[in-house]
């Protein structure tokens, strides 16, 4: 029932993923949703492509009114029309919510562009109680809309590929820059402070998080096209009770897997972590043990190594059976 | 979205390519003429992406690195594809003792995480080219084999198999006429992939002292950079830049070609 592949996560009304007809808008939210898409991203064409900076000022004005805003560059809004042009903005806005409501789509996902060259402050003077109200006025008549920002699927999945290319011998250096020498929050390297743990871990955890939601994402999106899936939902379960025990639990098997064959990147992910942040691991004395030519502690280091990966392995097979009650760790008999 | 990523990433690799043919050409400086005077500068006229700490342009040196990951990555693929899919056929087509045999010797190199056997064998061997070269080879047919064998193990189930052995074929015939041209598309796949999985493995090594020593090249860069992180992060940046930018067109065009020929992840 769910043909999502085909479908280009993209702005709903903008040139890119407007589908022929019916037109417009709320003909986008009837595809959408008619896809199964959960999620839909509000944008009208009217608007001027705008640059980085302006996307920052603008995720910075919205924080400070109390919106957390997504941004990218080159992206169209237009909340903000004129007096004269709001009353018909509106009207596609309360449709669009109200036709996605009906399709099945109750969020609206707010999607900020620029408005016409005007200064950043004055569009989110505007544009925000506009957005807030036509929310509320879709509640008082019973739909339950509610304004998120987006968190668009396209944007989540090309970060996460970012993620996976990303050497971590780079990234270190960029969080040592970002978090302890311009903020000062965290130490720089070594383990003797009690928060320095938290960067050398961000460093390996973020590219395994990076490759796990790619595969949690397809192996999600497969899920979701089952039959048991539409029996949940038939029975009138609530959606988050579909997803996280129908769905993400299903789901969730090839992405053991994944976890057990990455923690031997995570192992030699460490040592290149460890000599960049200075830390006294198992990692950087393998790499000071070659640097010495010291063979024995090279042998001693590579087999507490794999021998530690072939452990994890193990785990993950064994989780395989807490995971999925079809499967028994029983000997052959 | 695809589509146009993985062109993206075509081009990308196109520009890197014509970088590493024609580097001695394009690059607008010596990538190991030192001039102290210019040390740690930012972009000028004359080094466009500024100098490090010896005063080398930077531009030039990340031209000559690009000649040696593309070389790295390219000779690591072309031998772990030949000899992986060589031992997977074999494994896969003759079955019984030598498949067990076969698989485990993979099962064992497996048991390395990742690039940690390379790291030993460039660390007792000393780094240089061929030795990076050599290093991931030995883990790298690894993924090969293990694919060929699995797709050839059903493959030869098939009935073209049994037609081609009634009319007389031999073994070699049937695997490298029949059989092998099958498992071509998945293995481009997964070369595609291995490209930027080697291609990021030589940066790491070469960070960490034990790449090619006699080229510039992008992960030893990085390494000399991140000492002047706080004063000159530029040192640092573009050769990152390429490592992520390089890894990431790979994996655009091996996401593409995975989609253009139905393959299975894996």
């Amino acid at each position: 029932m769910v043909k999502s592949s085909s479908f280009k996560f993209g702005t709903v009304g903008s040139p890119i993923a407007t589908p022929a007809r019916p037109g417009g808008t709320v003909g986008g939210i009837q595809y959408a949703a008619s896809i199964g898409l959960e999620a839909l991203e509000l944008a009208w064409v009217n608007g001027v492509r705008v640059g980085e900076a302006t996307c920052a000022a603008i995720q910075q004005a919205g924080m400070e009114n109390g919106i957390a805003l997504s941004v990218h560059a080159p992206y169209y809004i237009n909340l903000n029309g004129d007096d004269e042009k709001w009353p018909r903005l509106r009207t596609y806005l309360m449709d669009a919510a109200h036709f996605g409501n009906l399709a099945g789509a109750t969020d609206i996902i707010f999607h900020p562009g620029t408005y016409f060259g005007r200064p950043v402050e004055q569009v989110l003077e505007v544009a925000i109680p506009r957005l807030r109200g036509c929310v509320e006025e879709l509640r008082a008549a019973g739909n339950p809309v509610t304004l998120r920002p987006e968190i668009s699927g396209k944007a989540a999945m090309l970060g996460s590929l970012v993620g996976v290319a990303m050497p971590n011998f780079w990234l270190g250096p960029l969080l040592i820059i970002l978090f302890a020498l311009k903020l000062e929050w965290l130490p720089v390297a070594g383990n003797e402070a009690r928060f320095s743990i938290v960067l050398p871990a961000l460093t390996l955890g973020l590219g395994l998080a990076a490759i796990l939601s790619r595969m949690t994402r397809s192996s999600v999106l497969e899920v979701l096209s089952e039959d048991y899936v539409l029996t949940a939902r038939a029975k009138g379960l609530p959606e988050r009770t579909v997803i996280l025990k129908h769905v993400l639990r299903n789901a969730l098997m090839p992405v053991i897997t994944i976890v057990g064959l990455q923690a031997g990147g995570l192992l030699s992910g460490a040592i290149i972590t460890e000599t960049v942040f200075a830390w006294p691991g198992i990692g950087s004395l393998l790499v000071n043990a070659i640097q010495a030519r010291d063979y024995p502690l090279v042998q001693g280091c590579v087999l507490v190594i794999s021998v530690s990966y072939v452990i994890v392995n193990l785990a993950a097979d064994l989780a395989y059976a807490l995971v999925d009650p079809r499967i028994r760790l029983e000997g052959r008999s | 979205m695809r589509g146009s990523l993985a062109f993206t990433g075509l081009v990308i690799i196109a520009v890197l390519a014509a970088c590493a043919l024609l580097a001695p050409f394009i690059a607008p400086h010596d990538p190991r003429a030192i001039d102290l005077a210019v040390g740690l500068r930012g972009s000028s006229a004359a080094h466009p992406m500024g100098c490090d700490d010896l005063g080398r342009d930077i531009l030039s040196r990340l031209i000559w690195g690009t000649r040696a990951s593309l070389i790295v990555g390219l000779v690591v693929v072309l031998v772990s594809m030949t000899i992986g899919t060589a031992v997977g056929a074999l494994a896969g087509y003759a079955g019984g003792g030598v498949d067990s045999l076969l698989m485990r010797v993979v099962d064992i190199l497996l048991a390395f995480p990742g690039i940690l056997l390379a790291i030993a064998i460039t660390g007792v061997l000393g780094p240089s080219f061929a030795h990076v070269i050599l290093a991931l080879s030995v883990l790298g047919w690894v993924g090969f084999a293990r694919l060929v064998r699995g797709q050839v193990q059903s493959l030869r189930e098939r009935d073209f198999v049994t037609a081609a052995k009634a009319i007389g074929a031999g073994p070699v015939r049937i695997v490298t006429r029949h059989i092998l041209p099958e498992v071509m598309a998945p293995v481009m796949v997964q070369a595609t992939f291995a490209m930027a999985g080697a291609i990021l493995a030589e940066s790491s090594l070469s960070f960490l002292g034990l790449g090619p020593q006699d080229v510039p090249t992008w992960g030893a860069m990085l390494s000399e950079g991140v000492d002047y992180l706080l004063f000159a992060p530029h040192l640092s940046t573009w050769p990152g830049i390429a490592v992520l930018v390089t890894v990431l067109a790979f994996n655009f065009v091996g996401d593409g070609l995975r989609d253009y020929f139905d393959v299975k992840a894996g």
